[in-house]
């Protein structure tokens, strides 16, 4: 049986090593999306904000983040799969599907909070972001009336 | 029971002002398989065991604008702990008033390090078992949840980062019938009959998210709370009942996280340590009086290679030789234990296959030098000092 070790010092090696490993990447760094969607990040006309900075947009998309900037509710949604899915968790969360789907289940059986609004195709996340008081939501084609875009700060409109 | 009637309670007086949507229910199961090679990891494992699962269900309502209420049952098997007996995991109140500042109320998870709160959900993670450097089986127990109320919220600070907070205190809940802590306490030779809390314990949990650096979450956490065990001599032929108070018992972990794109490396240390005296019910003077500490560390990293499939490999350090002195507190002349028994290496290697979103297989082997989370009760011929473990299981969530 070898010595006794002292954990300390070889914790603290694997957090630096950590720490380096993660300076790798440019901070901001984007993964490449999977494809040339550009999703757009849509809101009920209700909604007082106009534009978003990106770690408010991370922060509701994380649950952080559950009131605009009136008090109101900000109900969240989100597609359920797809490309436009996929580019957008990527390209404003820096997620992966799966690391999202994950995290919001960690946050259920935690007792942290309930689901985001899960819908199956972009026409049912545009219906549900019209009729809904405070929703937000994202979809890859032209935002149609009674819906409003939100530009997104630091992003080409 | 009192965080049932306190929800129910919550629900009946509120306004239900502006909530529109029904309630949210999920589940999931787990079944795995665990094999070792030379000792019982868990009882019975030597020669294989089913004895490997776990389930919960939840339910969540939003019954006013801020206000949510929620319950989980929980139920497992783990060898010898668990019994597949279903109670409360978790039930509170929770009172959403800013996002830098809410409350809740009932019974609530205990934060500890990144991990702990979902470790019995299979489905959320890589491994199959946790790092055990940090997520100790065998102290699993004292880390649940309390009967109380936290704060909690996330502030903020632009250009810097998020910082994430927890402050809660309450009474530590711990099965007295089918716990973990009956395998360290049977180690020492004491039958655990019931618990019960001299004060509350505190949990505090704090976690900064960079905003230069995104994937990135730093972590603490921290908790002390004193509670009795009552219970009797184990082996002796009568009856001996006795009183162990276990006091100032702290745990503390400090961690680190990254994710980018499909990979994900993190690392954690741990610390504990308690003061205990054990009495002969009635006494005033203690028999025997010890002091335990324990620390570790893991490091791992895991990278999803595959569209659903995922890898994961790691290091895990348990250091235990400044703990389990509750036997040589009892018998002073007694010989030392060897020391591999105060110590557990684990070099562990993950695969975990989504065959979908809901439908999740995994397999783990783990290389072990010490035995320190290895228990002579559950090893009546011996422990060998090196051994293997071959885990498998099936999960499915809702």
């Amino acid at each position: 049986m070898k010595a006794k070790r002292n954990s300390i010092p070889l914790f603290c090696t694997a957090a630096l090593l950590t720490l380096m490993w993660s300076g790798i990447a440019p901070a901001g760094e984007e993964p490449s999306p999977s494809t040339k969607q550009k999703p757009r990040v849509i809101v009920n006309p209700s909604v007082p904000d106009t534009v978003l900075e990106p770690a408010d947009l991370r922060a509701i998309y994380a649950g952080r983040k559950t009131a605009w900037n009136d008090g109101s509710r900000i109900k969240l949604a989100v597609l359920r799969t797809g490309k436009c899915h996929e580019t957008f968790l990527a390209r404003f969360l820096r997620k992966t599907p799966s690391q999202f789907l994950v995290y919001w289940r960690k946050r259920i059986f935690a007792g942290h909070g309930r689901a985001p609004k899960i819908m199956e195709s972009e026409s049912k996340m545009l219906e549900y972001v019209r009729s809904t008081k405070g929703a937000i939501g994202y979809l890859c084609r032209e935002p149609v009336k009674g819906t409003r875009e939100v530009h997104i700060r630091g992003t080409a409109k | 029971m009192a965080a049932c009637i306190a929800i129910v309670a919550a629900v009946l007086i509120a306004d239900p002002g502006s909530a529109a949507d029904p309630p949210e229910f999920h589940w999931t199961a787990s079944q795995g398989f665990l094999y070792s090679s030379g000792n019982n990891y868990i009882d019975g494992s030597g020669d294989g065991v089913w004895d490997f699962r776990e389930y919960a269900v939840n339910a969540q309502y939003e019954f006013a604008d801020n206000w949510r209420v929620g319950a989980q049952l929980l139920g497992r098997e783990y060898g010898s702990v668990g019994n597949d007996r279903v109670g409360l995991d978790w039930a509170l109140v929770n009172w959403h008033w800013r996002d830098w500042l809410g409350f809740k109320a009932g019974q609530i998870k205990v934060p500890f390090g990144l991990y702990h709160e979902t470790r019995d959900m299979d489905a959320l993670r890589t491994e199959i078992l946790l790092p055990q450097g940090v997520y100790v089986e065998y102290l699993r127990e004292v880390l649940t949840a309390d009967l109380g109320a936290a704060a909690y919220g996330a502030a903020r600070w632009s250009g810097a980062g998020t910082i994430l907070y927890q402050l809660q205190a309450g009474e530590r809940q711990m099965d007295p019938d089918d716990g973990d802590l009956q395998r360290l306490m049977a180690e020492s030779n004491i039958e655990i009959e019931d618990f019960s809390a001299h004060k509350p314990g505190i949990t505090a949990m704090l976690r900064f998210l960079p905003e230069a650096l995104q994937g990135l979450r730093l972590g603490a956490t921290y908790s002390i709370y004193d509670y009795t065990a009552e219970g009797a001599v184990a082996s002796s032929p009568v009856s001996i009942p006795l009183r162990v108070e276990v006091r100032d018992n702290e745990f503390a972990t400090c961690s680190i996280e990254y994710s980018l794109g499909n990979v994900t490396a993190a690392a954690e240390g741990m610390w504990s340590r308690y003061s205990s005296g054990a009495y002969v019910s009635g006494a005033e003077a203690p028999m025997a009086e010890w002091t335990d500490e324990f620390s570790g560390y893991y490091f791992r990293c895991g990278y999803r290679f595959l569209d659903r499939v995922e890898a994961a490999t790691g290091y895990s350090y348990f250091d235990a030789t400044d703990g389990m002195n509750a036997a040589r507190a009892f018998a002073p002349g007694a010989p030392p234990r060897p020391s591999h028994t105060l110590e557990q290496t684990d070099i562990y290697f993950s695969l975990r296959y989504d065959a979908t979103d809901n439908l999740i297989f995994k397999v783990e082997h783990h290389w072990l030098d010490g035995t320190a989370g290895i228990f002579e009760g559950e090893n009546p011929d011996g422990v060998e000092e090196r051994s293997r473990l071959l885990a498998m299981k099936a999960a499915v969530v809702f």
